[in-house]
């Protein structure tokens, strides 16, 4: 019993420092920070997948925390980084929606989370918050999606929209099946080399990287 | 009655004492990640007795304002010195006041530092007065909000009330929202003592300064006042740091023992602080003023997720 | 045997990539669609004896349904794997696409087939993995051009389609909830087999959550309104025999995913719920086609409209449920997928003869194409749903189940938007294929490779018009008693 409460109320740290670094991704204009808090939130949510993999004593939840380390936390970040470095973009982001407005949004964002979550009734109390957090991220990382005009911050928000779902199987369901999740490991790798190379490409071909100049194709 | 009297005299004290070494230990270790030798620890102390060896000189043009300012700034802070547990969680004057009333001596401190700005007449203390104002204006209610995070959990505003209960709870008082409403202060902590990226203390371009020109008419005894006000009341932040969010090892009743041990674990707690802002000075860049806004409204978002955050896990 | 059927697309792509000259790597390519289209064949004819089977520690799965989506895939990347020959090839000789770029796009074309077909094949509901992999492979097929336009496109794609399979992906996370609280944390709680026995105890308020995330979700790579708004700018960007399968078999796939989640969450919230939401969002691409094809200037976009109006049909026809709306749904998946194939075949004939895709700049296609061309209008009659075509079957008995299930305003409606479709479709087509040839357009017809994958197309839409083959009726009528 007492090391179920430790448990809970480990994670529940972890998750709270979760929703602090996606609120760093929000609150910041700089690319390199936007990439660096995203690093930190997958960090943070291996330290969860472990804790859980403790606490249940599933092996699967180490592998997935330690691939989580590796891809999301070490490769993925390095990717952007080094998308930054080549395109030689302008290291601000351009927004839709300033700073301010988009953080009171985010914070909206998670009270709206809260209230669907909890008309679902069959949750208990440690994974109401964490799946609070999860639908949180999930709406968070849209938003940045459509209030960012570069294209890295959207694929910077699906990312962050998957890290939301992560962290929502693993406290509704203990996370997936292994070969499940290596497959969506698998894929989240796969589709960021895919958009950096787009990235790359709408570089090349229209000389920046602002979403605004692909509205060509109307109608 | 008597002791009670005697903690509240030896609690100035110590506050007195201990302000000018906190500020040369942030300055010493900001010297060590720019990898220079920096000066003394002690050098804050020998400042401000050079400064009271000299002479004001005060323009021709100012008002009994100007001169009263330093004062009733210096005497509301050391009030709130008064409220703030720094060794000891049951303060005798805790029924006096809450934590309120700490944000609105602050206010006041900082009301007529404004207002003496601008009574000299010159442009860049007008200029400092309305950026302090300006940060104010934001920074007061993202206090109110983080500080309000914890005194929810704890059910009470009061600040020896809250350094007690959490002290009381343990390892177990650590929580999401606790968390939380902690960076929440930690950022409205940098902005209250006029940090980098909010405000570089030690520089003197026009461009940027907020404390430093307001006070820029202020010279000799005077300056000192000013210097040591803004000391005493950067070491009342971190206490409020350092006591409200993780308050364990405060002595909870009179006793020479645990009042010693207690003040040892404090001072470890305001270096511990001390470095963290130290490593945040040096590893960012001031921002511009117009961008002090998103970083203080991320300070007030986490405070209001930390609300959110305890209605979700105590509330269901 | 379906190790085999992977292998051979994978296996292929591998050679493509490592072949020298022009004429290996067609030869590589069509020889390598044509066994894996007779692998295909060979694991329907099995699943005929067998009804069921399970291979590779129960990750692998085939039963009718997968057999049946297995069949569509193998053969329109068949035809298109010979239409590429003709049309890759008249873009290499003129030297829009360099040797390199060739070698690329058939190595991924493969890799395209093979991704759809292991959405076919996986047991575990984790197919959202392999849906996910199909939009990464076809976003590359989509910048084989350097286009703007094409790179627009496939941004837009690979954004709008990735996000969408997020949501679908937190719907298979509450499936698989609902599914650890029935069955236990095991690595089955996901597969399809284990699943769908006990699905009538899932908790029907989670499961109707899923639901509603799995439709957005796989809703938005299959094109259904309002998620739709990709589709026409990917298919039209994309190369032509690209676009046909984008078209007829991609969207097929993602219909296959919604129609499995279809039949676990009917049996745990009931039939109104699930049906209701298909029908509203059939009816809704539907009526969002309608103006778009009415007012249409590109023909490429015109038929990535109707590809949006035939995901809605087939929603809708599921929607209707029933025996006969089941049953129309599925032979319309097959019948779209022939026709809309041959209708992008046709298309990118013209597209090479008149190197716009405008329709005001194109007439006389009749004349100056005349194999092409007559194709063309018939590919327009059957994918307008005229008789005696395969469409025209389809999409009656989807109709027939409408009135027959008590749909009655949604079944009408259904009519009216097809009639609508059908007069804005023939307008824009009767445009470019009859008057006369623009100056300056030579007469005669593109390469007999894409004469030829157009005709084996056509075989499927007259014949299925008239006549279904009974082992082909048996099979859609196992399909329909596992979706029922």
């Amino acid at each position: 019993m007492e090391e179920v409460i430790f448990g809970s109320n480990i994670m529940q740290l972890f998750i709270a420092l979760i929703l602090v670094s996606t609120f760093m991704i929000l609150g910041s204009t700089r690319l390199y920070s936007c990439v660096r808090a995203f690093g930190i939130q997958s960090f943070l949510l291996a330290c969860v997948a472990t804790v859980v993999g403790i606490s249940t004593g599933k092996i699967d939840l180490y592998i997935v925390a330690l691939l989580t380390l590796i891809i999301k936390a070490a490769v993925i970040p390095y990717i952007f980084i080094y998308i930054i470095r080549e395109i030689k973009v302008k290291r601000e982001i351009d927004l839709y929606v300033g700073i301010s407005p988009s953080l009171i949004i985010g914070g909206i964002l998670v009270v709206i989370s809260y209230y669907l979550i909890r008309s679902i009734s069959v949750i208990t109390e440690l994974s109401s918050f964490a799946l609070s957090a999860s639908m949180s991220l999930v709406s968070i990382g849209l938003f940045i999606m459509i209030s960012r005009k570069k294209a890295i911050m959207q694929m910077l928000g699906i990312l962050i929209m998957e890290n939301g779902l992560f962290l929502g199987a693993i406290s509704l369901t203990n996370g997936m099946p292994l070969l499940v999740e290596l497959g969506i490991f698998f894929d989240v790798l796969i589709g960021v080399l895919i958009m950096g190379i787009l990235i790359f490409r709408i570089n090349k071909t229209f000389e920046t990287i602002d979403t605004d100049m692909l509205k060509n194709l109307i109608g | 009655m008597i002791s009670q009297i005697i903690i509240s005299f030896f609690q100035i004290i110590i506050i007195l004492a201990l302000s000018p070494l906190l500020s040369g230990i942030i300055k010493k270790i900001k010297a060590f990640f720019q990898i220079r030798k920096g000066a003394s620890i002690f050098q804050p102390y020998y400042d401000i007795a050079k400064l009271l060896r000299k002479d004001s000189v005060v323009s021709e043009n100012v008002s009994w304002i100007f001169h009263a300012a330093p004062v009733i700034s210096f005497a509301a802070v050391l009030t709130a010195g008064l409220i703030v547990p720094v060794f000891i969680s049951n303060m005798p004057f805790s029924f006096a006041g809450d934590l309120i009333a700490v944000v609105y001596l602050f206010a006041l401190a900082r009301f007529f530092t404004a207002l003496a700005s601008l009574d000299a007449g010159s442009s860049f203390g007008g200029m400092g007065g309305s950026r302090e104002m300006f940060i104010a204006s934001m920074v007061e209610p993202a206090l109110m909000l983080s500080i309000f995070a914890v005194a929810l959990n704890v059910g009470s505003t009061n600040l020896s009330q809250i350094s007690q209960t959490v002290s009381a709870m343990g390892l177990s008082a650590v929580s999401p929202y606790h968390l939380l409403a902690f960076v929440a202060f930690l950022i409205i902590a940098i902005a209250e003592t006029g940090r980098i990226p909010v405000d570089n203390p030690a520089t003197h371009l026009e461009l940027t300064m907020i404390h430093e020109a307001m006070i820029l008419e202020y010279s000799g005894k005077q300056l000192a006042i000013v210097e040591l006000g803004a000391m005493v009341k950067q070491l009342l932040v971190f206490s409020l740091l350092a006591n409200i969010f993780f308050p364990w090892g405060i002595a909870d009743s009179v006793g020479f023992g645990s009042i010693a041990i207690a003040l040892i674990v404090f001072l470890i707690k305001i270096i511990v602080l001390g470095a963290i802002i130290a490593i945040i000075e040096t590893s960012t860049a001031k921002w511009r003023l117009f961008r002090l806004p998103d970083l203080l409204s991320v300070s007030l978002m986490l405070s209001f997720l930390s609300l959110v955050s305890f209605i979700i896990v105590k509330g269901g | 045997m379906i190790e085999y059927l992977l292998l051979a697309p994978l296996l292929t792509s591998i050679l493509c990539f490592f072949s020298r000259t022009k004429k290996q790597v067609e030869t590589i390519s069509v020889s390598g669609s044509i066994i894996t289209l007779l692998l295909g064949l060979t694991l329907v004819v099995d699943v005929y004896k067998h009804e069921v089977i399970v291979t590779w520690q129960n990750a692998l799965f085939a039963d009718a349904f997968s057999a049946y989506i297995v069949l569509i895939v193998s053969i329109v990347g068949f035809v298109a794997s010979l239409y590429s020959v003709g049309y890759m090839g008249h873009e290499h000789k003129h030297g829009i696409i360099d040797d390199k770029k060739l070698r690329l796009y058939y190595s991924l074309f493969h890799i395209f087939m093979f991704t759809m077909l292991l959405v076919g094949v996986t047991n575990n509901l984790g197919l959202w993995i392999a849906i996910e992999m199909t939009t990464l492979v076809s976003a590359l097929l989509m910048i084989l051009y350097s286009r703007k336009s094409s790179i627009e496109a496939a941004w837009k794609y690979m954004i709008i389609c990735t996000v969408g399979i997020t949501f679908a992906l937190f719907g298979t996370i509450l499936t698989y909830f609902a599914a650890v609280n029935i069955l236990g944390e095991t690595g089955d709680a996901l597969n399809w087999t284990s699943l769908i026995a006990v699905a009538d105890q899932f908790d029907p308020t989670i499961m109707k959550l899923a639901f509603i995330f799995i439709l957005i979700g796989y809703g938005t790579k299959a094109g259904l309104a309002p998620m739709h708004t990709w589709l026409p700018d990917a298919h039209s960007e994309a190369p032509t025999p690209v676009s046909a399968l984008l078209s007829g078999v991609l969207l097929n796939c993602a219909m296959y995913g919604i129609i499995r989640f279809y039949t676990i969450a009917t049996k745990s919230t009931g039939e109104a719920f699930t049906s209701n939401l298909l029908i509203i969002f059939g009816l809704l691409s539907l009526g969002i086609a309608v103006p778009f094809i009415l007012l249409q200037e590109d023909y490429k976009r015109l038929l990535a409209y109707s590809s949006v109006e035939h995901m809605g049909i087939i929603a809708l026809g599921i929607g209707f449920g029933g025996v006969f709306g089941i049953f129309g749904a599925i032979l319309h998946m097959f019948n779209h997928a022939m026709t809309k194939s041959l209708m992008f075949f046709g298309a990118g004939n013209i597209l090479l003869k008149h190197e716009t895709k405008e329709i005001f700049n194109i007439s006389g296609v009749v004349k100056t194409m005349p194999v092409t061309g007559t194709m063309f209008v018939v590919g327009t009659l059957a994918i307008t749903g005229s008789p005696p075509f395969s469409i025209f079957i389809s999409e009656f008995t989807i109709l027939a189940a409408g009135f027959s299930n008590g749909h009655i305003g949604a079944a009408v409606l259904f009519l009216l938007f097809i009639i609508m479709i059908f007069a804005g479709f023939f307008n824009n087509v009767s445009r470019m294929v009859f008057g006369n040839p623009k100056p300056g357009i030579e007469k005669g017809d593109m390469s007999r490779w894409t004469l030829v994958a157009m005709g084996i197309l056509m075989v499927f839409i007259i014949v299925l018009g008239v006549y279904i083959p009974t082992p082909f009726y048996d099979m859609i009528m196992r399909v329909v008693e596992i979706v029922r």
